[in-house]
């Protein structure tokens, strides 16, 4: 996928989902059937452009509920089988904001591999068991997302609101600033380290109907893809990595490519994919 | 090769079952109405 129609695909993702204009004009929220549907990006339930319904909301709704959410966790686990991650790569508004501060030009730096765990304890702790616990929607209540595109418009346009400003609120907007700054120096810390719908889809990195081929018979082993990689990864050390955000960047390399889980040799000749090398085709020595 | 097939035929399964036992409970109603509680 070239660079700039995944920026379309992001632009589209960000507006399309937030396209109830009306909201902001009348200061309040669109309640029609749309809402009932569960999107696989971040789309908070109280913005006010929001069309659809953000599904770790959802999930957190079900188990402060004490209730199974079949509904929210097929729908996550249908896209997930389809194309892994390829939503946090190329529709999430909150990962385009993080791409788009991430271009700032300053010192960068790299996240340790082992803050990758902390976003399934977000998923563990934040989504299922504190609102189980104390049936209030924690993850919905500190999510960065979740006030920049709710809790500052609705500060911005509601005196009563303003009103009801308490310590809450400043420690949302900490965590945003901590996520926005941390974006220009690392790339993506809040898919990386927190986000719990990414945690939901790197699941399916492994499974999924969508797939990257990896050629070692003409990779070179440059690590170019690695400093394309929105999240820090070299795809030909390991193409089902779960911190794949399957965004395609790396597949301007003619050693990378999108493929099927039913695609038998992605590169166009036997044995070329999945590791296998030249040493299986037929008249070529094994080195 | 074959192993893979096999994980994506089973989860897609696996997800289209969830998915659809959802629908069959009227989720999507309750989820209509968090969003009304807002």
């Amino acid at each position: 996928m070239p660079f700039l129609r995944r920026r379309i695909y992001q632009a589209l993702g960000t507006v399309l989902p937030n396209s109830y204009v009306q909201g902001f004009l009348t200061a309040s929220l669109y309640q029609g059937p749309l809402k009932g549907v569960c999107t696989p990006l971040f789309n908070c339930y109280a913005c006010p452009s929001a069309l659809f319904s953000c599904p770790i909301g959802t999930i957190q709704h079900f188990a402060a509920t004490g209730k199974v959410p079949f509904y929210a966790a097929g729908t996550m686990a249908v896209v997930g089988a389809s194309v892994g991650r390829m939503t946090c790569g190329t529709l999430c508004p909150f990962g385009f904001l993080q791409d788009i501060l991430y271009k700032i030009r300053t010192w960068k730096g790299r996240l340790p591999g082992w803050a990758s765990w902390l976003r399934y304890a977000a998923l563990a702790v934040l989504v299922f068991l504190i609102p189980a616990v104390t049936h209030v929607h924690w993850f919905s209540r500190l999510c960065p997302m979740g006030t920049l595109s709710a809790g500052l418009p609705w500060v911005a346009m509601s005196g009563s609101i303003r009103a009801m400003i308490g310590s809450l609120f400043w420690v949302k907007i900490g965590i945003l600033l901590l996520f926005a700054t941390s974006s220009v120096l690392v790339k993506r810390p809040f898919c990386r380290a927190a986000c719990p719908l990414g945690a939901i889809f790197s699941l399916f990195n492994r499974s999924s109907f969508l797939q990257l081929a990896w050629n070692p018979d003409t990779c070179t082993r440059c690590g170019k893809c690695r400093k394309i990689c929105p999240v820090d990864i070299r795809p030909d050390y390991n193409p089902t990595n779960p911190e794949c955000l399957r965004c395609w960047d790396c597949t301007r390399c003619p050693s990378l490519k999108m493929t099927t889980v039913l695609a038998r040799n992605p590169f166009g000749l036997p044995g070329m994919a999945e590791g296998r090398g030249a040493e299986i085709l037929p008249g070529t020595s094994s080195g | 090769m074959k192993f893979k097939i096999l994980a994506f035929l089973l989860t897609a399964a696996a997800s289209a079952s969830l998915l659809a036992y959802g629908l069959f409970r009227g989720e999507i109603t309750k989820v209509l109405y968090n969003g009304a509680l807002l």
